[in-house]
Parts: C-alpha cells; sequence; structure tokens
C-alpha cells in the first residue's frame, strides 16, 4: 500500500506552498484520480511522488508498505507518464524506447530482453517490432510510453493528463492497457480533470483545489459535475441568424503530401456567414489539413475553393480576413509585450495607430485578457498564453475564424470560457468560426452545425443541431 | 537495379547496396580510409601518387559506387581545384606551376574520397555502435536524442513558420533574403523555436531522469538482433500452438459427432 | 530531490546538456533548410556561428559551444549532410573551440555586438583552417595556402559576423522573459522547473 502523509512542498524562491498537507493511500492494485482545474497541484503531486521536482521545501512523507521510500524504491516503484509524449520519448526505435530504463539500471541483457517483450505485449504494441517512433499516432506514442515505463517493472505507474491528445480511439486503448495492468496488480494513479473515459476503473477520486486535497470519494465527484453544468449554463444565448452569404465554398478537393497518400479525398462543404462550425474527426482524418486548404496554406491538388470570395486563395491574400489558430497556439508568441503581440498583424497590415489600439484592445476584452496587456507574454500560464494568442489572430476582425484542437490542454473550465469568447465573438462581430476537435464539444449547443470528417472525406456536412 | 545505379541525391548519402566494402566492419573501414587519405597526402611523385589514385578509386568502385556518385561527392571541390591552380600557375608561372597545381589538387580532392567511401557505406547504427566502444555513453546519449528529435524540430519549425506567415510575417523565400526582414526571421522563428527547445530540454531531462539515466556508472545494452530472433521464435511457436488445436479438433470431432447422435437417438 | 547534478563533464545538468544539443540539432536543420529549400549551399557560417554564440549565451560555461559544435558534426555525418566526409567534424568543432577560448577571455561576450560581431569572424575564418593544413600536408606552399584560405574564407567570414549580429538581442529577450538567468555575475542559469514556460 502507498500511503502518504502530510505532504507539502513549496518551489524555490516561492512564497506560497504548491502542496499542502496531502494525505492519502491506495492499496495495491487499485486504481485513484487526481482530479481538479489547472494549477491546482496534480502534476506537482505526481512529480512529488517520483522525485523529479527541484530543490524546494519538502516536508511529510512517502511510504510504501511499512518503511520509507529510498532513491532505488522511487526509481524502479514508480514509473511517471509524463503529459507530453512527444517529449518523453528520447530514441528513435521502439526497442531503443523500451530498453532505456532498463539499460540504464544495469539489468542484464537476457532479462531486458524479456522485459522488452512483456512491456510491448502490455500495450499492444509488440506487432510494430522495430519502428521509427516517428511515424507512431499520439496514442501509439502514449503506449509506447506506458511501455517505457513498465519495462522498469514499477509497482506503481503514474499518468499525468494521459488523454489531452488522445482522441476516442487512442482512449480506449488507453483503457483497455490500464485494464491489464490493474488485473496485474499494479496500482495506477492518475492526475486528469478529464475524468469521464476512465470512471469504470477509478476506484478512487481525490479533488485537488490549490495544493489541497479537499474530498475523497468513490464515486465520480458532483462538485465537478456541478461546476460544469454552471457554465454551461451561464453562456449567453444566442440568436441564430439567417446566414445570406457563403464564406467558404469547397468542391472535390484534394489534397495529398509529398511521399503519402491523399490526406483529403473529394471533400465537399459550404460554410455560411456568421455560422459557428464544429469540424469533428479522429486524429488523423484531415481536419486540419482543411483548415490549411481554406486558410490558403496548402493548395489543393484538385477541386476548386472560395473563401471570402476569393478563388483559389493563397496564404498572404487572406491576411485579415481569415484567421487560422492551430494547435499549442503559445508557440507562435515571441513580443516584449500582450500588447505588442496582439497588435502584430494590424501593424503588418499598415493600419493607422488609433485603428490598431482600438482593435488591440477590442480583441483583449474579448479574450477576456486586458489586465495582461502589459506583460510579457512568454511568462503568462498556460491558458493566459492561449487567450492571448487568440486575441492576436482576432485583432484584425477577421470574418473566418479557424482554430485547430483548441481545447488540447486546457481543463473544462478553460475549454467552456473558450467557447463563450468565440460565441460573444460571433455576437459582436458576425465572425463565423470553425472549431475542428476530435472530442465532442464541452458545450455541445454551442455549435450551428457539425462537419463530420473520416479517412480524407467529409461524411456529414449538413447535420445540424438544435 | 538501373534505377539503383543512377547514383544517390546527396553527396556522401548511405548507398544501400551489397559489396565487399558495406560487409566490413566499420572499424576496419575507418582504418583503410584513414591510411588511403595519409598515403594521398605524402606521395609526390608521379608513378606513386598514380598507384594512390588507382587504389582510391578502386576503393571507390568496389563500394558499388557509380560515376554519378563521384561527381555528386567530388564537384565540391572544383572550386577548390581552379582557384589553387590559378594561384600556383600565378606564383610560379606556366608550365612550371602546371603540375605541382594538379598534383596538389588531385591530391586534396583524394584525401576526401575515402572518408566519404566510409559515409557512403556505414549505416548510422552500425556507426553509433562503433562509437559505442570509445565514446562515453553521456556524449552517445547526448547524440542520439539530439539526432531523435531532429525531425520533431523540423515540423516545430515548419508549423511555427506557418502560423507566423498567416499572422502576416514576412517569411516567404524572397522576404527572406532582404535584410530588412531578417528580424522577422529571428524573433518570429528562431525565439519561439528556442522557447521550445527550453521546454522540451526540460521535459526530455524529466524523462531521463525518472528512467534512471545517470543512476549508475555504468549501463548494459540490449542486443536487437538477439531480441528480433526470440520474436521470430515466439511468433513461430505462436503459429505453431494456433494449428495444433485444430488437429485434436479434427481428431476429437468424429466423437463427440457420434454423441451426439446417440442422444438424439 | 536534487535533479540538477552535474551529467556531463562536470559542468552541464542534462537539461543543459540536452538544450546545447538541441542547439546543434538547429544548426543542422538550418543547414539542410538553406540547401534543400533555397537552393544555396555553402552560407552554413552564417547559422553555424549564431548558434554557437547563443549556446554559449544560454548556457554560458566553458566547453558549451565545443559539446554543441560535436554534436552538430555527428548529426551532420549521421544525416548524411557531410559532403566532405567525416573531417567536416573540423569545420564545426575550430569555430566552436574558438568561441569558447574567447568565452574565457571574455565572460561577457555574447551581450555586447562589437564583441559578438568579431568572435564571430574569427571564428568563421577558423573554418579553413582543416582545409589549410591538409593543402600544407599536399606540399603546398605556405603563400600559396595563405591566399587560397583568405579567399575562400572570405565569404564565410562576412555570413558569420552577419549570422553574430543577432545574438545580443535575443539573449537579452530570453533573459527579459525570465527563460535565461542574466549573466552578470552568475554564471548558473534558472533549472527547468523554474521556468515560466
Amino acid at each position: 500500500m502507498l500511503t502518504v502523509t502530510d505532504l507539502t512542498y513549496t518551489y524555490p524562491g516561492e512564497h506560497q506552498p504548491a502542496l499542502t498537507d496531502i494525505s492519502f493511500s491506495i492499496a495495491d492494485g487499485t486504481c485513484a484520480c487526481f482530479s481538479g482545474h489547472s494549477g491546482c497541484g496534480k502534476t506537482t503531486l505526481l512529480r512529488a511522488l517520483k522525485e523529479l521536482l527541484p530543490e524546494g521545501i519538502l516536508s511529510g512523507s512517502i511510504r510504501y508498505g511499512e518503511l520509507p521510500l529510498t532513491r532505488e524504491d522511487v526509481l524502479t516503484g514508480f514509473g511517471l507518464v509524463f503529459q507530453n509524449a512527444e517529449s518523453q520519448l528520447l530514441c528513435s526505435t521502439v526497442f531503443d524506447e523500451v530498453a532505456f530504463g532498463p539499460e540504464n539500471l544495469c539489468i542484464p541483457p537476457d532479462e531486458i530482453h524479456q522485459r522488452i517483450i512483456a512491456a510491448l505485449s502490455a500495450v499492444d504494441l509488440l506487432e510494430f517490432g522495430n519502428r521509427n517512433v516517428e511515424r507512431f499516432s499520439a496514442g501509439q506514442k502514449q503506449r509506447l510510453c506506458i511501455a517505457s515505463v513498465l519495462s522498469m517493472q514499477p509497482r506503481v505507474i503514474l499518468l499525468d493528463e494521459p488523454t489531452s491528445q488522445l482522441d476516442g480511439k487512442g482512449r480506449e486503448d488507453l483503457l483497455r492497457v490500464l485494464h491489464h495492468l490493474k488485473k496485474k496488480g499494479i496500482s495506477i494513479l492518475i492526475a486528469e480533470h478529464n475524468i469521464q473515459p476512465f470512471t469504470e476503473i477509478i476506484d478512487r477520486y481525490f479533488l485537488m483545489s490549490d495544493g489541497r486535497i479537499t474530498g475523497s470519494q468513490d464515486y465520480p465527484p458532483d462538485e465537478y459535475r456541478r461546476g460544469q453544468q454552471n457554465v454551461a449554463s451561464e453562456a449567453q444565448p444566442r440568436k441564430k441568424r439567417a446566414a445570406t452569404t457563403t464564406v467558404v465554398s469547397a468542391e472535390n478537393l484534394a489534397v495529398s503530401y509529398p511521399g503519402s497518400k491523399h490526406v483529403l479525398c473529394d471533400s465537399s462543404c459550404e460554410i455560411r456567414d456568421g455560422e459557428l462550425i464544429h469540424l469533428h474527426g479522429e486524429n488523423g482524418c484531415g481536419k486540419s489539413t482543411l483548415l490549411k486548404t481554406i486558410a490558403g496554406a496548402i493548395q489543393p491538388d484538385s477541386g476548386s475553393m472560395t473563401v471570402t470570395g476569393k478563388k483559389q486563395p493563397k496564404a498572404g491574400e487572406l491576411l485579415g480576413t481569415v484567421a487560422l489558430l492551430f494547435q499549442n497556439p503559445q508557440r507562435q508568441l515571441f513580443e516584449d509585450t500582450v500588447r505588442d503581440e496582439v497588435a502584430f498583424t494590424l501593424k503588418r497590415l499598415n493600419l493607422p495607430e488609433k485603428v490598431t489600439n482600438q482593435r488591440v484592445e477590442c480583441a483583449l476584452s474579448i479574450c477576456e485578457a486586458f489586465h495582461l496587456r502589459d506583460r510579457l507574454p512568454l511568462t503568462l500560464s498556460f491558458g493566459e498564453q492561449h487567450r492571448v494568442a487568440l486575441a492576436s489572430v482576432i485583432a484584425p476582425e477577421p470574418q473566418l475564424l479557424l482554430l485547430d484542437e483548441p481545447f488540447a490542454g486546457l481543463d473544462p473550465l478553460q475549454r467552456l470560457r473558450l467557447l463563450k469568447i468565440l460565441a460573444q465573438l460571433r455576437q459582436e462581430k458576425g465572425t463565423t468560426i470553425v472549431i475542428a476537435s476530435h472530442d465532442p464539444l464541452p458545450d455541445p449547443a454551442w455549435s450551428d452545425r457539425i462537419i463530420t470528417m473520416q479517412n480524407g472525406r467529409i461524411v456529414s456536412p449538413e447535420a445540424a443541431l438544435v | 537495379m538501373k534505377r539503383r545505379l543512377m547514383g544517390s541525391d546527396y553527396a556522401c548519402q548511405y548507398r544501400a547496396v551489397d559489396s565487399p566494402i558495406h560487409r566490413l566492419p566499420a572499424g576496419w573501414k575507418m582504418f583503410i580510409s584513414t591510411a588511403l587519405s595519409v598515403w594521398i597526402l605524402v606521395v609526390r611523385e608521379p608513378q606513386p601518387l598514380l598507384l594512390a589514385t588507382a587504389s582510391c578509386l578502386l576503393y571507390y568502385f568496389l563500394a558499388r559506387l557509380t560515376l554519378s556518385d563521384l561527381w555528386r561527392d567530388t564537384r565540391f571541390f572544383l572550386i577548390q581545384f581552379c582557384i589553387l591552380l590559378s594561384l600556383f600557375l600565378y606564383r610560379l608561372g606556366y608550365p612550371a606551376g602546371l603540375w605541382p597545381g594538379i598534383r596538389t589538387s588531385l591530391q586534396i580532392i583524394l584525401f576526401f574520397i575515402p572518408g566519404i567511401v566510409f559515409l557512403r557505406t556505414t549505416q548510422v547504427s552500425s556507426m553509433m555502435k562503433g562509437l559505442r566502444k570509445i565514446v562515453p555513453y553521456r556524449i552517445l546519449f547526448l547524440l542520439f536524442t539530439s539526432l531523435r528529435f531532429v525531425p520533431f524540430f523540423a515540423r516545430e519549425m515548419q508549423e511555427i513558420s506557418l502560423a507566423q506567415k498567416l499572422r502576416g510575417a514576412r517569411l516567404s523565400p524572397r522576404e527572406s533574403f532582404q535584410p530588412i526582414f531578417w528580424r522577422d526571421v529571428f524573433s518570429c522563428i528562431i525565439l519561439p523555436l528556442l522557447v521550445r527547445a527550453m521546454k522540451t530540454a526540460d521535459e526530455a531531462a524529466l524523462s531521463a531522469q525518472a528512467r534512471g539515466m545517470g543512476s549508475r556508472a555504468d549501463r548494459t545494452y540490449y542486443d536487437v538482433r538477439v531480441l528480433e530472433a526470440q520474436l521470430a521464435t515466439r511468433e513461430k511457436t505462436r503459429t505453431r500452438t494456433d494449428t495444433t488445436p485444430n488437429k485434436k479438433l479434427t481428431c476429437q470431432k468424429l466423437p463427440i459427432k457420434r454423441r451426439c447422435e446417440t442422444n438424439e437417438k | 530531490m536534487k535533479n540538477n547534478v552535474q551529467f556531463l563533464w562536470n559542468r552541464f545538468s542534462m537539461r543543459e546538456a540536452l538544450l546545447l544539443g538541441f542547439c546543434a540539432t538547429f544548426i543542422v536543420l538550418t543547414k539542410a533548410t538553406l540547401r534543400m529549400k533555397l537552393g544555396i549551399s555553402g552560407h552554413s557560417m552564417f547559422f553555424l556561428m549564431f548558434f554557437l554564440l547563443l549556446a554559449r549565451g544560454i548556457v554560458p560555461k566553458t566547453g558549451a559551444a565545443t559539446l554543441v559544435g560535436l554534436l552538430a558534426g555527428s548529426i551532420s555525418i549521421a544525416l548524411g549532410l557531410a559532403h566532405k566526409g567525416p573531417i567536416i567534424m573540423l569545420n564545426f568543432v575550430l569555430p566552436a573551440l574558438i568561441v569558447d577560448c574567447a568565452g574565457i577571455l571574455l565572460p561577457n561576450l555574447t551581450s555586447r555586438y562589437l564583441t559578438c560581431i568579431l568572435i564571430g569572424g574569427i571564428a568563421a575564418a577558423s573554418k579553413g583552417l582543416s582545409g589549410a593544413l591538409i593543402e600544407l600536408f599536399a606540399g603546398a606552399p605556405m603563400k600559396i595556402v595563405l591566399v587560397k584560405g583568405l579567399i575562400e574564407s572570405l565569404g564565410g567570414v562576412l555570413f558569420g559576423m552577419l549570422g553574430s549580429l543577432p545574438v545580443p538581442a535575443i539573449i537579452r529577450k530570453l533573459q527579459t522573459n525570465r527563460l535565461i538567468a542574466y549573466s552578470d555575475n552568475r554564471s548558473q542559469q534558472r533549472t527547468g522547473d523554474e521556468s515560466q514556460v
């Protein structure tokens, strides 16, 4: 049994503790979930268990069984799977990655071979042999990360927001793996705010807030669900407009990348002015490619397309009229102040200074980031950076706003907040908005229409909601 | 076959063909390449130079490399050849400067050929395996990890560049040549890329530490060939196990059927 | 919870070493991009000097640039971008050694434009040293070797100096955003867990 007693931790240089009096115990072969909004301390707790935190002020105890944990116990007994699978994978091939841990521990080669086979079997990746990890999907990378940790034969596996990059199929595969691990007697600790996929394997829920455990129960927390409902009900009722003009008209679009098959095939759709569209489909179905094609970043191999009145537009031609917010938009931040960041495109459009300032303030207000205007963008939190990046693309008041997987890394409250901001944008500016996402929207009533994609094709462009 | 013999896309690119040179261990190739290069440099007389040249070219073509490959590998040296020869002729006059100029230029081109053969005939994995014997693991770890992240950062660079272009940054090839727009290259691409690199370094370091990197003075290595052999055996065993029950069922079918007939009766 | 122990050469933590490795990755990526996308080859001194000096600025420890040079040369060879064979390693290591030596003499090397341009030019010129040595061994007279070296290194020196220009501004930006420490009297940088990003 894993027992944590009064664990308190403060990061170096900080005054407020990141964890305060954390106490819990977890039996072997059980699954516990630590849930709470961004910044509540879930990741810090997992890293504390794995002794990966910087030297701050730490007190409390962590025991497995009767004895306190030694460094060796922590190294071999706990396996931590980080949120971002891409930067966790250090080797180019599957076998190298899974062998990495045991090699570091000087495990004899024969035993390493057995461990590799066992670990890859547990995550259904044995058939992939010694392939290059570069070509793996997000779900496969996630499972490979688990295998790379399993090969060290831990008693406890710690998962930090494992579903953040996964689509429905990826989550199903992950769930199957976790079921298997539980049966083998491995304890599982999950830090996650998207609890829903794991409810069938979680034995215990711990609610966290501001670095403390505020509640513990055997069923999904009510407060969590209630909080979601509260925010959803606060969303402004939207007036449906009678759309008169077409913003995007695409017919039989086909797009392929060099050296690969078609990513988009015979895709046709129409997006009308002022619509809120949810572009839905699994990872790899072509959503991002479609958005990039609409934005003019990719030229289709065949088919025709008209965007905001321009036929077959190129990227530069749509500046100011079409905006695309990429996944992880904080990657694009670089200016000295939030204000300069948001004004970037406006300056490139050579707008007068007065108009630029006005639009910057308007965009920051809509994105609930006005109070951040003089801050350094790169020092903001994840959620704040996300809103600043959004403000920077809406500042030119584009006619069409495209968002590619905008919910990645956001907790449910932040997701609902984003939808609220976008709905307000449509109301105030009449912007047509398309969200591409592999998940259902947090508020299903938000969109006017769902366009579903599958294997590079648009399968239901006309499905209507509400 | 014809396509293979047409040559490679880039100089010093590995050629996936079978040849006596390909089959040599990496260490031996390194030794032969070094010896040939040194020999090329030290000869001065025409006949020994001719012999050294012939040996070099034999080494090159024994690796089943083509004339097209040779052109691709040596064309970079043409400019050097011309500059060197011109300087010799300028300094020593014509025809006194001709032979020393040609000889020196030829020696310099030939000096690089054995090393090029090494790269053309040695896979990266063999190179790394050989390096393991002489280079400390921690440096190799950095090399492997940096190599692993090449495609990752290539994608990041592309994505960041695309996102910034769509925001209006001046990053087209034509604009990149104008110094007035270099600020966009450095601010919009390099800086976000560096930020991304810092974050990735944080996460990769944690991942390595979490899996015991640096926790021991030494380390062991698995053998991919042994592992693949074990997997192949396992697959064969599994296939045999899958087919055996069918035989059992076939044997058992008749008795069961008789029982059913008996029961029905 | 020590996770900033010295990982390499009793000097670099694992995070610093990986970051330097990624600088080497960027050198090779930009070299390949210039070659493939723009059809230009040979102007590699621009980004080589930029990233060598930047590496020295981000991890202001002796040996940082040399490590980047070693790794960049190795990655180039591994990816088949070494058009002169394994000896291309010297083209990366020699300029890197010069940057590190300059860093010992001028600890705040990367915070001033003049020092960056000067060291960028000198380091870029050193790239021709390996070629000059080979020519000397092949029997070319010293004068010819010197004149040839001058002609060939002119472009490299110019691009090296241009590539060094943006370094102080980038370093200052990283410091302002608290991604690296100010290098007044401190040689240590923030650990990864303390960074804001």
